[in-house]
């Protein structure tokens, strides 16, 4: 009796309220209100912060309210001029100067200037925890000879550091920060910045931003106002993604074809375009990892089109041998590899691993010359189901030439760890990467990250150390030429196909669905003007001021 | 007043020791909170940025000892520090933003949970091996059975989506601002309606056992025989003589349930989107963020000893027994 009096209650509650009225739809297209809902990814509730430099800074900080000097876009390497309209290089490479862009005002009212630009660069310098890609490694000195130059000189030549300086670097306003102290412990609540929108409101489930009536290029942003929702979870994403009721978001969507797709071809779109390479690391400061044969022989097993078409359900394609993130660094590929990609040939593994001494043991493993069996873990994070799956894949292929796999699926810290401190035998990962296939090679081959074993190396997990390797990168790095760094590129391409420093697989994916019934001018295959997830920054912002109303 | 101090005094040392071990166990996992941002952000993040950040948290390579000095210093001043997810939000705003929505949501299910769940215990018990015992139990021991977040995704999904009845997420209508009016109110308790009826029909079977299982021997007292004999009401001896005895054993687990509410719903806040602690300390425990773990954790130290504390005070009043056989 009771029972039923509640359930009768809760149904009159519900019918009242939900009875067609989809809740948090309060975006329809009237009078000029266009509101954009987006859901990067679900990371929970959001704290009231909004400083570039804090080390989660929320959506909307960086690149809707803060801008940078440039926008590189990752999908072509082409640079395009943003707070700074032209920039250029000394001839001897130690002296970048940017020419500002004029009529461009901070949200309060107040003129942007190089002072704010300097002001920027010197409160990292100050900061060095704030600095977050290392720039004054580099840097020696900033100045501005007028209110709209600023020239930076370098330590010693580096070309790579216009993407970090130009393309990462969020300018704040002088008059508003220095009296702030440290920017990665200043709880920005109010921020202003001379981007297209502005924060409008803030709750820890909500953060609204509001067009900026006053941005610098005139007649944009198209759209009023973006909201991001918070999420814990895909679940309740994906089921308001299905219903239209979200614009775009960055989710991973397994069956999205059906799940998505379908319900709506006319307006429900996806794209995922490569972002960067998952590799098979393998520990060079263990044996066999050090000999090339097996390394070879490692790469000829692996069954690459399973991953990529069950695994990763079809959404990341087999990677090249190149290590290059193709189509989007389509530009740099070195002539000699056009066409090569990788092939499984069991036969011809088994053939390499036999001549490199290798014996086939009663049980179908592999012993060395010592009569050591080759057997060894291979690391993964626990609960990130496709790469789990990936090495069972891998463990079972390599199997077939001799090799006891063990896949040891841990947890991030440990996984993280692991790879840092050089404390694994092989481990499923992926790569950093930049506008440029150099900054790939970088993160991966460059010895100078290599720290004791034990010791937490930055990058280069695997250990190479080969001075090629590191005159190539630095060839790269001191020329501005785009000539002799392509050539620089072409024997690092020559180094990953030949050497097998690690061992690519297939790509990682960019994860962007986007709806057209509401706003058109999303970025696809046939206009990659910005990397489209709604996480990627500063491209977020690009694509927000390319959006119209439909 | 002797046993009441040595009552305290035994829960101040309880909670010496979960503060203690709330400090060791986070430590005790490989890796630090810099490597667990590397794995968060999974290739955009660059070497430099790992330097800056291990300047940033700072002293977390200290000897352990200096830390645990100065953790019990910071607890004294009531400084719970700053979350390293968060960056520099310090703990006591996350767990004040989301404390209210646990609460909320996950007491007043509790709440309900317990009195639907003892009431309709005491019903069955009274007219048990009937019709109505022989349905009702099973079938709402049978939602217990369901895995919980089985039953959440498939009401979210049947009730919530292709029935349009609830919202899909959230605690309330993000078109509103929160705020003390109607509006808002009714907002909240309309997204609050599917995952409170989610938590409660996972639950109550738990407590309809638990009243059934201890009324069941007391309905065979003679004192209850007696009562009947005497005439009285059926519903007073159901209620005054059986169920009032009954209650005992369930509030003292009621009082521990209401412990954990500060520790939030994890499942119900994934599945639901639902604000709330449980997801603050899961991403909390997946980023190796000390402060935040150890804030959390020393609330629901905090709440379950205190829970159980006056468990036993009620007791003591509820009891006659109880309260004679101390003296």
């Amino acid at each position: 009796m009771l029972f039923s009096l509640l359930a009768i209650c809760a149904v009159v509650l519900a019918a009242c309220g939900a009875g067609g009225t989809a809740p948090g739809t309060s975006q329809s297209s009237s009078a000029g209100n266009s509101v954009l809902t987006v859901v990067p990814s679900p990371i929970g509730d959001f704290t009231d912060n909004f400083s570039p430099y804090a080390p989660n800074p929320n959506y909307g900080s960086r690149g809707m309210i803060y801008e940078t000097l440039l926008f590189f876009n990752q999908e072509n390497g082409s640079v395009k001029p943003w707070l700074a309209q032209s920039y250029q290089f000394s001839s001897d490479a130690k002296s970048l100067t940017f020419h500002l862009q004029s009529g461009v005002k901070w949200t309060d009212g107040q003129p942007f200037t190089a002072d704010d630009v300097v002001f920027t660069l010197n409160m990292l310098h100050q900061y060095p925890d704030a600095d977050g890609n290392g720039l004054w490694q580099y840097l020696s000195g900033v100045a501005a000879p007028d209110p709209s130059t600023v020239t930076v000189t370098l330590k010693t030549p580096y070309t790579p550091i216009t993407w970090y300086l130009g393309g990462q670097t969020w300018i704040v306003p002088k008059h508003l920060w220095s009296s702030v102290g440290d920017p990665s412990k200043y709880t920005d609540t109010k921020p202003v910045g001379t981007g297209p929108f502005v924060l409008k409101s803030f709750s820890p489930q909500l953060i609204d931003l509001g067009k900026n009536p006053n941005y610098w290029q005139p007649g944009k942003p198209a759209i009023t106002e973006i909201r991001y929702p918070s999420f814990n979870s895909n679940t309740s994403a994906e089921l308001l993604l299905s219903r239209n009721e979200v614009d775009w978001t960055g989710l991973f969507t397994p069956n999205i074809e059906k799940t998505f797709v379908a319900r709506d071809p006319e307006h429900n779109h996806y794209w995922f375009p490569p972002a960067n390479v998952v590799m098979l690391y393998l520990n060079l400061t263990k044996s066999p990892f050090n000999m090339l044969p097996v390394r070879k022989a490692i790469s000829l097993a692996l069954d690459r089109q399973q991953m990529y078409k069950v695994a990763e359900s079809g959404y990341e394609p087999v990677a090249s041998p190149t290590a290059l993130v193709l189509p989007a660094n389509k530009s740099f590929l070195s002539p000699d590899y056009a066409s090569t990609s990788f092939n499984m040939d069991v036969a011809q593994a088994n053939q390499l691993m036999q001549s490199a001494g290798f014996t086939k043991g009663p049980d179908g493993i592999y012993v060395d010359k010592n009569g050591k069996k080759l057997s060894f873990n291979l690391n993964v994070v626990t609960g990130w189901t496709d790469w789990v799956t990936d090495c069972q894949i891998m463990a079972n292929d390599l199997k077939n030439i001799g090799m006891n796999v063990t896949v040891n699926a841990i947890s991030q810290n440990n996984y993280v760890n692991a790879l840092q401190t050089g404390n694994y035998d092989a481990a499923i990962s992926w790569t950093n990467t930049g506008p440029t296939p150099f900054f790939l090679y970088n993160f991966l081959l460059n010895s100078q990250y290599i720290m004791p074993p034990g010791q937490i190396s930055p990058s280069d997990w695997e250990r190479w150390k080969d001075p090629t390797t590191d005159q190539l990168l630095k060839q790269y790095a001191t020329s501005s030429d785009p000539s002799v760094q392509q050539q620089a590129i072409n024997g690092l391409q020559k180094i990953m196909v030949e050497q097998l420093p690690a061992i690519p697989l297939v790509y990682g994916a960019t994860w962007y669905e986007y709806n057209t019934s509401r706003f058109t001018g999303w970025p696809d295959a046939s206009n990659p003007y910005a990397m489209p997830a709604p996480y990627a920054v500063p491209d977020a912002a690009i694509v927000a001021l390319n959006l119209k109303p439909a | 007043m002797r046993h009441l101090l040595r009552r305290i005094g035994f829960y101040l040392v309880a909670l010496w020791a979960a503060l203690t071990l709330n400090f060791l166990i986070p430590r005790l996992a490989p890796g630090d909170p810099v490597a667990a941002l590397v794995g968060r952000f999974q290739g955009r993040i660059t070497p430099q940025a790992l330097h800056a950040l291990e300047l940033e948290f700072g002293d977390t390579h200290a000897p352990l000892w200096i830390q645990y000095v100065n953790y019990f210093d910071q607890l004294a001043h009531g400084n719970l520090g700053l979350s390293i997810t968060y960056f520099p939000t310090p703990v006591s705003t996350i767990i004040g933003q989301e404390l209210f929505w646990s609460l909320g949501l996950y007491g007043l299910s509790i709440i309900i949970s317990f009195l639907l769940g003892s009431l309709i215990g005491v019903i069955v018990a009274w007219k048990r091996g009937s019709l109505r015992d022989t349905i009702l139990t099973p079938f709402l021991t049978f939602f217990s059975a369901i895995p919980y977040f089985w039953l959440a995704l498939i009401s979210l999904y049947a009730l919530g989506y292709t029935l349009n009845w609830f919202p899909l997420n959230g605690g309330y209508d993000l078109a509103l601002r929160p705020s003390v009016t109607p509006a808002f109110i009714l907002s909240v308790i309309q997204h609050g309606i599917l995952p409170a009826f989610t938590i409660v029909i996972a639950s109550i079977a738990g407590w309809l056992l638990g009243m059934r299982n201890t009324m069941i021997p007391i309905l065979s007292e003679d004192y209850v025989l007696m009562a009947e004999a005497k005439g009285l009401p059926e519903r007073r001896v159901m209620l005054s003589y059986a169920a009032r005895n009954a209650i005992l054993p369930n509030v003292t687990n009621f009082a521990m349930s209401l412990g954990f509410v500060v520790g939030g719903a994890l499942l119900t806040e994934i599945v639901f989107s639902y604000p709330g602690i449980g997801f603050a300390l899961l991403q909390a425990v997946q980023n190796l963020d000390y402060p935040l773990i150890e804030g959390i954790f020393l609330l629901i130290a905090i709440a379950v000893i205190g829970a159980n504390f006056l468990a036993d005070l009620c007791y003591t009043a509820l009891d006659p027994r109880v309260r004679v056989g101390r003296s």
